[in-house]
């Protein structure tokens, strides 16, 4: 080794300069065959690009703003003094600041979606009358609603409706499902035309005004056994699906509680997209500052009126999401029941531990959003993605390239009942992280981790997830993401390895929904 | 008790004062609300007080001051809207309310402000300090605690006086010292209302220096006040119920400061969005920016503070021109003109 060369090893510039993530960044130098520590010295910093994945130079100079005047390589001074200095290498303000800075208001949102969604023209009324004929002439009816149309899109919900019309068709209900012909973020009230989308036994059967559905299904639900289920009004105007309904001859049904858009705009009351709220007061100073606070006093008037016009039975999938519905919503229901969605059963014996000492496996589950908890995630991986006794995974459909997990795909697919308890199991993950802000009713995700044998991690305001880790007694409840950060400095969340707590499997058996309550009724 | 809450500003302020109005509305339905407007309409608009959410508007011209325009002439716009302070609400001694308080207008309530009228029940001042605690940090020392020592240790977008005993006594001597020192001139240990009340403790008995964190929360105390939304509804400083909030420096400025000093405390933003939502839904696009009637000439060319400055300095100028706003042959702007102190706006247009 040359003298020059043994300087530039040990130039700790250099050291800390990342050139395969400067060359994959930087398609221009890597055109122009210069070597891209020299490029980075001379030009690169100059132009603000960055040397590794972790050292932002804009971040960097917008937190030391004497650098900035300096005029000096903020990298190569980082490195050389800053670091040595404490200076930061960020202003950290936290993702929710990220969120509030650039935030798009409720208003704004709700009306480009209408933009973008116009009211459009109802189909012929005959394709509806004609679909209802073919569905036969059963003598029982039950009419579901939701947010849209179950059988198109794939999620919770979906899945949940796709199960209640499964259980109520094979015992020979005619099933109609109902769902708001233009999406929606919110209730709609402002719509001049809004229409309904009709399912009849899962066949499309058009998109109607409330008035021609009132005119056509007033009829077809005479002398049927009729019942319904509203699983969610977003998107709907409730006054022309109480119009159907009355003229239909309801007079009592079941609401399900899948997320708290009865109690406020904001259906996972986050309050500023950024906080769990905890359904204060709609007149209290935190609603006073919350871009929902107006739509939430439309929400609870509109469902207000609708329980107070049938009487209803209120179904949630887990006690936690029940307690926090009873006390925020303003009317009494008929009923109220919890009704899981699904429950854990054993699927083979606890295994010996024969896993290979390695480092503990930590997986983000699913969508890396806000709402999610994917900023805690990733800064949790930023901060221990060194540390050799932990390596980080993300399972889900879409990946975020900024953070360093091990992204493993998962889509949806009929061919595997729990795909992401599927892969938990074959990633033999240790420990799920499932940091959801606000209030999970249910929580799938925490049901398939645990399914596949990995711990849960989550912390209070996650609703059933903190809940349904204490009923396992696999996983831990973190205080907030400062305490999260803790079990891991202090690797107290080494405990949670499946070679020491031992591993369990489980599938899930799943409820039939309303169908549980309705057959069951039928049946007595 | 009864309470007269008053504001003061110009109309290029009046989508602040609109959203603190509300808020006072809001939170007190009977308080008499007045608007103090150191200004004239811009052009196109007009003030509709039916419309508005403060009882009645008071025009600097109402407070009787003598000298009129050429003691307004005097002050830029900061000095004037603060330096009006003062007569009112030493004449609002005497208009049969219990207790005057004055708000910036770039403030807002989120909570009712009744502990402060069982203060007044006691006491017959409050004043609410900058800073309640010792910075911590160089920087701010130097943006806060220096500052303070600058412009005064209590912040005047907040006084609440008792109409009678030491408050009238206390209203009289500001307005006193507002009409004829109050301008922004730190060197010599003026800065507008504001550094005169640094005497009040000496001066007055019956003063309460209201030491609680929910009141006047601003830029340059957030530093030190931990600001929390809780599950039950309520917004907290340090523990204390938020009463109202200063947003001084609405815009990039107020920003870097906001951001600067509340860190990680999210909430703190939840507070300023709420904020410029309000102002969004407050403001008329009618009135052009920065407008103030009072900042030009008769013929429009803009009046430059030094030239405010040498007629204030000069008493042979105050008396020569009776009315320094005017135009035309024989006024302060033809003389200006004259010395070579101002150029013609018309030969400042072409060059």
């Amino acid at each position: 080794m040359t003298a020059q060369a043994d300087s530039e090893t040990m130039d700790p510039v250099r050291a800390e300069f990342d050139a395969a993530f400067y060359l994959a960044n930087n398609q221009d130098v890597v055109d122009s065959g210069i070597d891209p520590f020299e490029h980075f010295m001379t030009w690169g910093w100059r132009e603000g690009r960055d040397p590794n994945r972790r050292f932002s130079i804009a971040s960097y100079l917008d937190v030391n703003p004497d650098i900035a005047a300096a005029g000096v390589n903020p990298f190569a001074h980082y490195v050389v003094t800053g670091q040595g200095e404490g200076r930061a290498l960020k202003l950290d303000l936290g993702f929710q600041y990220e969120i509030l800075k650039s935030a798009n208001t409720l208003e704004a949102r709700v009306q480009a979606l209408r933009a973008a969604f116009p009211d459009g023209e109802p189909s012929p009324i005959e394709g509806l009358t004609r679909t209802l004929k073919r569905a036969g002439a059963s003598t029982r009816l039950h009419v579901s609603i939701s947010h849209d149309n179950f059988t198109a899109n794939l999620g919770g919900v979906q899945l949940c409706l796709t199960r209640e019309a499964k259980a109520l068709r094979a015992a020979g209900s005619a099933h109609i499902h109902l769902y708001p012909a233009a999406p929606g973020l919110v209730i709609d009230f402002e719509r001049e035309r809004p229409l309904i989308g009709v399912l009849v036994n899962g066949k499309s059967a058009g998109v109607h005004a409330a008035e021609t559905l009132a005119e056509v299904l007033g009829p077809f639900a005479d002398g049927k056994a009729f019942t319904f289920a509203v699983h969610s009004f977003i998107g709907h105007n409730i006054v022309g699906v109480t119009t159907v309904l009355s003229a239909m001859g309801a007079r009592e049904g079941y609401y399900w509680v899948h997320d708290f858009s009865s109690v406020c705009a904001h259906y996972a009351l986050l309050r500023n997209d950024v906080a769990f709220c905890g359904a204060p007061p709609p007149d209290s100073p935190a609603c006073e500052v919350c871009l929902y606070a107006r739509r939430r006093r439309i929400h609870l008037a509109e469902h207000g009126r609708f329980f107070q016009t049938f009487a209803m039975t209120v179904l949630a999938p887990s006690e936690a999401a029940l307690e926090l519905w009873l006390r925020s919503f303003p009317v009494k229901p008929a009923a109220a029941k919890v009704h899981p969605h699904a429950v854990l059963r054993k699927r083979r014996a606890p295994a010996v531990a024969e896993h290979a000492p390695g480092p503990l496996r930590v997986a983000f589950l699913g969508m890396p959003a806000e709402h999610k908890g994917w900023p805690v995630y990733a800064k949790l991986v930023e901060r221990f993605a060194d540390d050799p006794r932990y390596e980080f995974h993300h399972l889900g459909k879409i990946r975020d390239k900024a953070v360093e997990a091990r992204f493993t795909a998962i889509e949806p697919t009929p061919d595997v009942a729990e795909p992401m308890a599927a892969a938990v199991e074959a990633l033999d993950i240790d420990v799920a992280i499932i940091w959801s802000l606000c209030p999970e009713t249910f929580c799938f995700t925490a049901y398939e981790a645990v399914a596949g044998g990995a711990a849960v991690v989550t912390n209070p305001d996650a609703g059933n997830v903190p809940r349904f880790t204490a009923e396992t007694g696999v996983g831990k409840v973190a205080k907030d993401d400062h305490a999260l950060g803790e079990l891991f400095e202090s690797g107290e969340i080494l405990t949670l390895a499946r070679a020491i707590r031992g591993e369990r499997l489980y599938s899930l058996a799943y409820s039939r929904m309303s169908a549980d309550f309705i057959l069951e009724k039928t049946a007595s | 008790m009864k309470v007269l809450c008053f504001t003061s500003f110009t109309f290029s302020y009046l989508d602040r004062a609109r959203v603190l109005f509300h808020t006072l509305r809001q939170h007190h339905p009977d308080w008499e609300l007045v608007a103090l407007i150191t200004d004239r309409p811009p052009p196109g608009f007009e003030l509709d007080v039916a419309a508005e959410q403060f009882d009645r508007v008071v025009w600097v011209e109402d407070l009787g001051i003598e000298g009129g325009s050429a003691w307004l002439f005097k002050h830029d716009v900061v000095e004037a809207c603060t330096a009006v302070k003062g007569p009112f609400l030493h004449q609002a001694c005497a208009s049969g309310a219990d207790v005057v308080m004055y708000l910036d207008p770039d403030t807002a309530l989120l909570n009712p402000l009744h502990p402060l009228l069982e203060e007044l029940q006691i006491h017959d001042i409050v004043l609410t300090p900058h800073l309640l605690e010792p910075e911590e940090t160089h920087a701010a020392v130097l943006d806060n605690e220096v500052s303070a020592l600058r412009t005064g240790i209590y912040n005047l977008g907040f006084v609440a006086i008792r109409t009678t005993g030491e408050g009238a006594r206390f209203a009289k001597w500001w307005n006193d010292r507002l009409l004829a020192f109050c301008y922004d001139d730190i060197p010599q240990g003026l800065f507008v209302d504001q550094r005169w009340c640094d005497h009040v403790p000496a001066f007055f008995e019956k003063v309460k220096i209201l030491r609680d964190p929910g009141y006047n929360i601003a830029s340059w105390n957030i530093s030190r006040r931990k600001v929390t939304i809780g599950q039950d509804g309520q917004i907290r400083a340090n523990g204390s119920l938020l009463r109202f909030w200063h947003f001084t420096k609405l815009g990039p400025v107020g920003d870097i400061m906001t951001r600067r000093y509340a860190g990680t405390n999210f909430e703190v933003h939840e507070i300023w969005n709420w904020y410029k939502r309000l102002i969004a839904r407050f403001t008329d696009g009618r009135i052009p920016a920065r407008y103030w009637a009072y900042a030009t000439y008769a013929d429009g060319q803009p009046i430059q503070k030094g030239h405010r400055e040498l007629y204030r300095a000069r008493g042979d100028l105050r008396e020569a021109f009776k009315d320094p706003f005017a135009s035309g042959a024989g006024s302060y702007q033809a003389w200006l003109i004259g010395e070579g102190l101002l150029e013609p706006q018309n030969a400042a247009a072409v060059t």
